[in-house]
């Protein structure tokens, strides 16, 4: 076990460096950090990117995704 | 011991289910089974106690040299518990396919009376059936009278269904008179036959006999009401009402939600009542245009209560002997019906309990573990771009229906894509991701299994480690964790094995002490157990025995291989990886090679050379690398090449070829580099998806963590694109099970000849004498040799030498046509269509080349295209890539399509050396009228292949051909338009078009390239003067249409085309009213079988709807 934990900080630390570099060089994940921390994560190119990617899956404060309607009231008829 | 009881135990329960499937008893034989189980389960429980205390459990070690010792008491309680087992396991799957009518009455009939035993109460309302007890002597005509219970739901204002507010439907009782309609029993009726009566009873008063036999007697039974009952195949079916629950979560395309949904009540016609339904669920496709749609199409869905009404459709078996059994494949998943809910046709609603404000929710363990994985998919959608997001998804949680159609990174589809591929990869690839990870045999990943579950416990193990957590305390948690994961997947049987195996390592290790390899043989057969006691008919479910055949390997190969690797040092190690390496030229630069038997000979040569140079080397004392050898790679290193040796043995190449007629020989290599990365991105991507999940800092985290996973995931999904182009994706053909049996008796061999040979056969060897020693050998090479000739019987058998064989395929709507002649040769008329969108359907790959495998057909002595049109030739890329072609045979007028680049490129590669090597080129030859193929002569019966056109010179017309045998005749009129029917009309004498059976000309179609708007007027016409003229100048018995979904292949004029072969089907009943007309869209696949005087014609679909295997047949020769 002690191994396996050993393994997997360095895992972890090794991608924390990598993703660093990644986040500081790519602009796309550069602009989805931004658009993250500045509140509007809907507008992050990574989001944009999986727009069709399980639609029903949205962001918190966001409207359903494109294509998608808002959810209708419990038993009404579908 | 008692471990090994219970290990063995297992394994006969196994056994037993599958002797089951193959041999099972009538429902009647249900109860004295049960009986009979319980009775050997509790002797056995009482055995074991007993034992215990009589022979108190030793500690000893297997000693191979330690004599084996008769034990009377051990031998007999292994029995019993063996016996348990099997008649358990056998009572359990008969439990399940077997629903067992409940008798409700005997009926006598003398003399026009009925005379009944009092009726036994019929439980809940629901369909009656009566069963022969005695042959019907003359038909039978009867009425059930009696009364029904019918429920209507209770409406709300909207005329909705309601629910009380426990959650039950709400109904209205009211009973009925229910006279019965007249049933009607045909003369000749067996004992046994059953007739389903289509009308609902609750209570049965009498039988009204209207005709009958002096004499009859019958049961009257109630069937289960299960799903299947009410579903009904074909096109226009009428729909039926349901009332149910989501019971599972719904899936989530980007273009339709597929839901499983638990029927409580179904109304079985339009205002009939309700019946009550026992067993199955439903499954429903739900189109994006429905109303409301946003509403089911989501996690929260699951438990919520709906009323929907559709057309309740039987899944379909497979239409061709080898391709997909949607019947069969759904039955094991215990659903019973379909319905596609569209907006222009449909009802349905969610149903809210009365006084509730939001519909009910689902067991709360699943609800919670839905809820984890939308949370999950949120970050990776924040984190990961696309194709990334895909592949974890499905990599991470199972979601492999979120990337059904994801394009491989190198397609052009990611050219203007919001966030592009961390590198230009090119655009030239057209495949999906799923279709690269399957050739290139690392599609096991998504595939949530094993390895998942092995690296999320080894995960929160080293997690729990580093908190200094205690086992004992983190062992609970984990195993929790293992059981939400197992749900959040969708709890397939690979992942509930691996779930459960790794559960009772962590426990037996928590708590007891126990080791990996002990954790691992008990683990694997009471996973099994568990997983079967639950639905026994995923014993022969791919992803069931794949998953278990992947860990036996593991087990039990891995170290006899392991240990016969270590063997190569020095110059040994050098020689071995020569051959490696030539085996990997040969597996990706020449596949047909490594199957054909010259290469194996070559190969065992080169071995001998190889190792013969070897030690003569080492002898002059010449070795470069001294005394290396594969034990001193590095253990880990050379551990992980002995468990995929071991898999690919133990796994793939037995049970793939058996599932799936294919073997991804890249597997072998890729998995090398596939396995140990995917171990660092399933870790980065739970860490990711877990830690996201803290508010605030988590996400940003996540997309620090899934940045570098960006790049991890590339080189995974570039494992794939790569390894599938470097290396084919081979069809083999398909092992019987005599043959899987003697493969597997010869891998136990390789396991445990030590203990077989050292304690059990050594000894008996040592005492015996010079002549019983000489007799054993003699009956163990007896034994082997009975066995390799029932298996060449069995390949020799399905040649049916002496007959003629033709199977005309169910390819939609294309053509291929197989013809295996009296003397063995194997003919290949034509490939099928291929769809390109996003249909995606390439019939020469799912279709043809299965069904050859499934013959066992690797070589074709000819492949004959008999046009350039697309539905004919557009599978020939597929066909010559992956068969062995002799010949290649077409028209002129096909010659423009053979000239595609993709052909071209086949051809040419096919003219190179190292075909000549294999004697694997295609030589290619252009036919014309006049010519006779494959002449040869059976038992005096003369065979041919009659070539009638085109004409010399024509260029434009299609191939016609004539087959005859003896004195039977086939005649294949391939896509003759009307101008070129009555050329052949014209110019062939009339006793050269006379055939017993026509393959009808252009799918019943003829004239639609002509057709702008509408049907022609004179359509009819033409086709009694040009078509009915050919029918009825070959005078056939049997008219055959090859025909499907024209939409693909004529597009916009596919409603035109339904209705011109509506239209030919008809002049063809005209022109030979006495012919059967067949159509392969409804019957399935035909099969013509002759012996040189009459045809025997069978169907596919009228085989499949048969009481028994035997196929339907109808003479139809003279």
């Amino acid at each position: 076990m002690e191994q396996g934990s050993r393994s997997l900080m360095i895992i972890l630390c090794v991608a924390l460096v990598l993703g660093a570099l990644v986040v500081g060089f790519h602009p796309a994940y550069r602009n989805a950090l931004l658009s993250i921390a500045g509140g509007h994560p809907e507008e992050s190119p990574i989001w944009q990117a999986n727009r069709d990617y399980y639609p029903d899956v949205s962001l918190p404060a966001a409207p359903a995704a494109a294509g998608a309607e808002a959810p209708a009231a419990p038993a009404e008829s579908l | 011991m008692t471990q090994n009881k219970l290990i063995a135990f297992c394994y006969l329960f196994i056994i037993g289910i599958a002797v089951a499937m193959a041999f099972p008893l009538a429902a009647s034989a249900l109860a004295p089974l049960w009986l009979l189980t319980v009775l050997l389960g509790a002797a056995s429980l009482a055995a074991l106690a007993l034992l215990r205390k009589w022979r108190p459990p030793v500690e000893s070690e297997s000693v191979y040299d330690a004599p084996f010792r008769f034990d009377g008491l051990q031998t007999g309680v292994w029995a019993l518990v063996l016996v348990t087992g099997f008649v358990f396991g056998y009572t359990r799957y008969l439990a399940m396919i077997q629903s067992p009518d409940r008798l409700i009455a005997h009926v006598t009939v003398e003399d026009g009376r009925a005379m009944m035993e009092e009726p036994r109460d019929l439980g809940e309302t629901g369909f009656l059936a009566i069963r022969l007890a005695s042959r019907a002597e003359s038909e039978i005509r009867l009425r059930l009278v009696g009364e029904t219970d019918a429920l209507l739901p209770v409406p709300d204002a909207a005329g909705k269904p309601t629910l009380d507010a426990d959650g039950r439907w709400a109904f209205t009782q009211t009973t009925l008179p229910q006279p019965g309609n007249e049933i009607v029993i045909p003369e000749g009726s067996r004992p046994g036959t059953v007739v389903v009566v289509e009308q609902p009873y609750t209570r049965l008063k009498g039988i009204e006999v209207v005709s009958a036999p002096a004499r009859a007697r019958f049961d009257i039974v109630k069937p289960v009401n299960t799903v299947s009952l009410f579903a009904r195949h074909g096109r226009n079916v009428v729909p039926v009402s349901v009332l149910g629950r989501i019971t599972a979560d719904p899936w989530v395309y980007s273009f339709k939600t597929v839901l499983s949904i638990t029927p409580a009540f179904i109304q079985y016609q339009p205002d009939g009542p309700y019946l009550p339904i026992d067993r199955q669920t439903i499954r429903v496709t739900v189109e994006p245009d429905l109303p409301g749609y946003s509403e089911i199409a989501r996690s929260a869905a699951y438990g919520y209560d709906v009323a929907f009404g559709g057309q309740l459709i039987s899944p379909s078996g497979a239409a061709t002997a080898g391709s997909f059994d949607q019947a069969k494949y759904l039955r094991n998943y215990n659903i019973g019906g379909q319905v596609t809910l569209k907006a222009t046709q449909n009802a349905f609603d969610v149903i809210v309990p009365r006084g509730a404000t939001a519909p009910r929710e689902g067991n709360g363990l699943v609800e919670f573990s839905l809820y984890l994985r939308d949370e999950i998919v949120r970050v990776i959608k924040q984190t990961m771009p696309q194709p990334n997001s895909a592949f974890l998804g499905a990599l991470t949680l199972g979601l492999r229906y979120g990337m059904q159609n994801t394009r491989s990174i190198a397609s052009g589809d990611y050219d203007d894509a919001t966030v592009a591929p961390i590198l230009d990869f090119g655009s030239g690839s057209d495949e999906l991701i799923a279709d690269e990870f399957k050739a290139s045999g690392i599609n096991h990943v998504l595939a949530v299994s094993g390895l998942h579950v092995t690296i999320i416990t080894i995960m929160f193990m080293g997690i729990f480690t580093l908190l200094k957590i205690s086992k004992k305390v983190y062992v609970p948690f984990v195993v929790f964790a293992l059981v939400v994961f197992a749900i959040i997947t969708g709890a397939r049987p690979s992942t509930l094995r691996a779930v459960i195996m790794n559960s009772l390592f962590l426990l037996t290790w928590g708590y007891m002490g126990q080791g990996v390899r002990s954790s691992a043989l008990l683990g694997v057969p009471v996973a099994a157990f568990i997983i079967l006691i639950q639905n026994p008919a995923m014993a022969v479910d791919p992803s069931f025995t794949l998953s278990f055949g992947a860990i036996l390997s593991l087990a039990l190969l891995t170290q006899p291989f392991f240990d016969l690797f270590k063997k190569a040092q020095g110059n040994d190690f050098i020689a071995l990886c020569i051959l490696v390496a030539v085996l990997t030229w040969v597996f990706a630069a020449h596949w047909l090679l490594a199957t054909t038997v010259r290469f194996w000979i070559l190969f065992a040569v080169l071995a001998a050379v190889l190792f013969g140079l070897s030690k003569a080397l080492t002898k002059h004392g010449f070795t470069p690398i001294g005394n290396y050898g594969f034990a001193d790679i590095p253990v880990g290193i050379s551990g992980f090449i002995a468990a995929q040796f071991g898999m690919q043995i133990g796994m793939m190449i037995p049970l793939s070829a058996y599932y799936f007629y294919r073997w991804p020989v890249a597997g072998a290599y890729a998995n090398l580099l596939a396995i140990p990365l995917v171990g660092v991105v399933l870790q980065l991507s739970m860490l990711a998806g877990l830690i996201g999940l803290i508010p605030g800092i988590g996400i940003y985290i996540a997309l620090f963590l899934n940045a570098a996973n960006w790049i991890f995931s590339t080189g995974f999904l570039l494992i794939g694109r790569y390894f599938s182009s470097w290396f084919v994706y081979p069809f083999v053909t398909k092992p019987t099970l005599a043959w899987l049996f003697a493969y597997y008796a010869c891998c136990a061999l390789f396991v445990w000849w030590r203990p077989l040979w050292y304690r059990h056969a050594r000894p008996v060897w040592r005492r015996a004498s010079a002549s019983a020693r000489v007799f054993s050998v003699a009956a163990l090479l007896a034994v082997v040799l009975l066995a390799a000739c029932g298996l060449r019987a069995q390949k020799t058998a399905m040649l049916d030498e002496g007959r003629l064989d033709v199977a005309v395929l169910s390819v939609g709507y294309g053509s291929g046509i197989y013809v295996g002649t009296p003397d063995g040769k194997s003919i290949l008329i034509d490939t099928a269509f291929v769809q390109t969108d996003r249909g995606r359907r390439n019939d020469a790959e799912r279709t043809i080349m299965p069904f050859l495998c499934s013959r066992q057909i690797k070589r074709l002595d000819a492949l004959i295209v008999t046009s350039g049109a697309p539905e004919h030739t557009a599978g020939l890329p597929t066909l010559l890539e992956y068969l062995d072609i002799d010949e290649l045979l077409y028209p002129a007028s096909a010659a423009t399509a053979l000239e595609r680049p993709e052909i071209v490129s086949i051809l040419t590669e096919r003219s190179a050396f190292r075909h000549h090597l294999s004697d694997t080129e295609i030589p290619r030859r252009v036919l014309a009228a006049g010519e006779r193929l494959f002449e040869t002569e059976y038992d005096g019966k003369p065979f041919a292949i009659e070539v009638l056109g085109p004409a010399a010179g024509d260029a434009s017309a299609p191939l016609t051909l004539r087959l005859v045998y003896g004195d039977a005749s086939l005649l294949l009129c391939g896509e003759l338009t009307f101008a070129q029917q009555q050329a052949l009309l014209d110019r062939v004498p009339a006793d050269a078009l006379a055939a017993d059976v026509v393959i009808a000309p252009a799918h019943g179609t003829a004239g639609l390239d002509e057709v702008t708007v509408g049907m022609p007027n004179d359509y009819d016409t033409r086709l009694a003067t040009v078509t009915g003229e050919l029918l009825k100048r070959s005078g056939a018995g049997t008219v055959i249409y090859e025909f499907g979904n024209p939409r693909p292949v004529v597009q916009d004029k596919y409603k035109i085309a339904v209705r011109l072969h509506g239209a030919a089907k008809r002049a063809a009943e005209e022109a030979l009213p006495e012919a059967d007309i067949l159509a392969t869209d409804i019957a399935g696949s035909i099969t013509l079988l002759t012996d040189g005087t009459a045809w025997t014609v069978s169907t596919r679909f009228l085989t499949e709807a048969g009481d028994t295997d035997a196929p339907t047949s109808l003479e139809v020769g003279w």
